[in-house]
């Protein structure tokens, strides 16, 4: 196996340790702090002893929580998620909700990152000119927006658009039309129509975030000798800035797109509210609010699977880009 | 473990060794410092002053007067139960602004002591913490705060601050780390240490000010990232209780009559943005000045 192989295993191996922390936490937090029976102690009138015992039973409240988390755990592997507190499959749910999640935030952060790398590079060949400002300016309202806002304003501004149109061309929730049996090309056509706004409401602030660190690297390569040694090699400018200069900060941005991806997700659960997609961190939501330590620490160990993954791409990314990485590991 | 390489990149910008003397002077001949500064205290002079000059307050209902659009007797209008809109964003941004600041103050504590811990000690004292930082990165903070929020509703609100500003230091105490593994490194630090000096001595005076202007950026920042926060939180109902207001509780009750009446939701994003923009372009402004991307430095 080669240096970078071994590089990249090990670090996967700590990744996943880090997973299975974050999930052991998230899990004996939220058992520790919800009391799912209070709901059922709470009827009016009273149910009797034995059946809050009985769910109690059922939700394993009567073993001892590392107990009761380990026994969640070794079902995982099997795709055996335990239940819910209303006694659903937590695995069924999960499936169908992780897709929806994936799609909306995979769609706008990949539309981030091309965005805020443009953005970034053409501010920082630009700085000091007015558009330099203009995205200063713009990036840092579009930051000072929280995403929940941000949608219900994307839903603000387009609604004019569609009344003058007469029809919905872009549709507010969901992410297709209810009861509509399209196939083919028009399924796709309804489901770009239903994706438009909440993707750009997870890319928008993702975007001028990057753009402001991009700027940054820019800058930085820009006035280093290497480019400097380039032009002097008689590259022209603009054939240096490319194939020099975006590509030696590109590195930084690699590690910043990896690192950032988790905090960036807390920003897709707020956008799946907003425009009603069914979603983990809509269910994330709905698991707090029913007292329920099983989707709790279903939804985290989600979150961490996609972290763990974009914080290893990263790692292989910067190990292809940067040789300093591949000879370091060896 | 490598820790080194999977440090988040901080803004690459090289943050000189000790603050020059000129920075107060060509921080004030920034345009983007004096919009921020000029911004936040008409903001914070508001929220402080503005409660007294106001004839309303922001619990006062009138349900005659219900969801009326901005006049000259209400500037912004008022809301379902017939309060004045403008009385609830000052109150509101008066309690986002403490917010912001207690955590601001609290992470960047943390984050300083927790990085410069880290880095100086070296080893496995270094290895066990970053760890515990990567994971509490990989845990989204927003899920730790709302779990405990039921066990926070009854307590006071000191509680959340402290919760979000648990929350809000991981990636800065990598930055602080990183440069200390650096400092650490440096002659004169050698130097004190052959001298026996202590190491808190040398932490206070030789590593903690040559970390200042990235401290100085970063909990500006942080005020910005805590407003959001609590703003989030109390959006979706783990934040501030009522009667007491913040920016996110008027959001979230104004979110719902968004379209029909828009003012209830626009005022208090108006102040959020607003408030929020100022505290980046402050930062901004730090970062290019200490940076010496102004222009002036070198």
């Amino acid at each position: 196996m080669s240096a970078t192989a071994v590089h990249l295993a090990r670090r996967l191996a700590w990744r996943l340790g880090l997973c299975l922390a974050a999930t052991l936490t998230a899990y004996l937090l939220a058992s520790l702090s919800f009391d799912p029976l209070a709901e059922l102690r709470g009827h009016q009138p009273r149910p009797p002893q034995a059946v809050i015992d009985a769910r109690a039973h059922r939700l394993g409240l009567d073993t001892p929580l590392p107990a009761r988390f380990l026994d969640w755990l070794a079902g995982v592997p099997r795709g055996d998620f335990g239940e819910t507190v209303g006694g659903q499959r937590v695995a069924d749910e999960l499936w169908r909700r992780c897709g929806t999640s994936v799609r909306l935030f995979l769609a706008g952060s990949l539309l981030a990152m091309a965005a805020g790398v443009v953005v970034g590079v053409w501010n920082a060949l630009r700085s000091g000119r007015v558009s330099d400002g203009v995205s200063l300016v713009g990036s840092l309202v579009l930051l000072s927006v929280p995403v929940f806002v941000l949608g219900t304003v994307l839903k603000m501004a387009w609604l004019p658009v569609n009344e003058a149109a007469g029809t919905q061309l872009l549709y507010f929730s969901a992410e297709t039309t209810p009861g509509a049996d399209l196939t083919g090309w028009a399924a796709v056509g309804d489901r770009l129509r239903h994706l438009a706004l909440p993707t750009l409401a997870v890319a928008l602030p993702q975007a001028a975030f990057y753009s402001r660190y991009q700027r940054a690297a820019m800058l930085d390569v820009l006035g280093s000798d290497f480019l400097r040694a380039a032009r002097a090699k008689g590259l022209r400018r603009g054939t240096a800035v490319v194939r020099h200069g975006v590509r030696m900060a590109l590195i930084p941005m690699v590690t910043l797109f990896s690192f950032t991806f988790g905090l960036h997700l807390t920003g897709g659960v707020f956008t799946e509210r907003i425009f009603g997609w069914n979603g983990m961190g809509d269910w994330l939501l709905t698991g707090i609010h029913e007292q329920d330590a099983t989707v709790v620490a279903t939804v985290t160990l989600f979150i961490a699977v996609l972290v763990v993954l974009a914080g290893w791409l990263g790692d292989a990314l910067l190990a292809v880009l940067d040789p300093r990485i591949r000879r370091a590991a060896s | 473990m490598t820790t080194a390489r999977s440090a988040p990149a901080s803004p690459p910008v090289s943050v000189p060794a000790s603050v020059p003397a000129s920075v107060p002077a060509r921080l004030v001949r920034s345009p983007l410092a004096l919009c921020g500064a000029v911004l936040l205290l008409f903001l914070a002079g508001a929220a402080v002053v503005g409660p007294w000059l106001w004839p309303y307050d922001h619990v006062t209902q009138d349900p005659g007067a219900a969801l009326l659009p901005p006049s000259a007797d209400h500037w912004l209008g008022t809301a379902r139960l017939g309060e004045d809109v403008l009385a609830q964003c000052l109150r509101g941004l008066q309690k986002s602004l403490v917010i912001g600041l207690l955590v601001a103050g609290l992470s960047t504590l943390l984050a300083t002591l927790v990085g410069l811990t880290a880095g100086y000690a070296g080893g496995g004292v270094d290895r066990s913490l970053m760890w515990g930082v990567d994971m509490l990165l990989v845990l989204p903070s927003f899920l730790v705060v709302a779990v405990l929020s039921p066990a926070l509703r009854e307590r006071s609100w000191l509680w959340m601050v402290l919760v979000i500003a648990l929350f809000q230091w991981m990636l800065t105490a990598r930055v602080v780390r990183a440069r200390a593994v650096g400092l650490r490194r440096r002659e004169f630090v050698t130097a004190a240490r052959f001298m026996g000096a202590p190491a808190g001595w040398i932490l206070r005076r030789h590593l903690v000010p040559h970390l200042v202007p990235l401290l100085v950026i970063d909990c500006t920042l942080h005020v910005g990232a805590a407003i959001l926060g609590e703003a989030g939180l109390s959006y979706f109902g783990f934040g501030i209780q009522p009667p007491d207001v913040s920016l996110g509780t008027l959001l979230a009750v104004g979110s719902g009559s968004a379209l029909t009446y828009p003012w209830v939701f626009l005022a208090p994003v108006g102040f959020l943005v607003v408030t929020v923009t100022a505290v980046g372009l402050l930062g901004e402004a730090l970062r290019r000045v200490l940076d010496g991307e102004d222009g002036h430095g070198g």
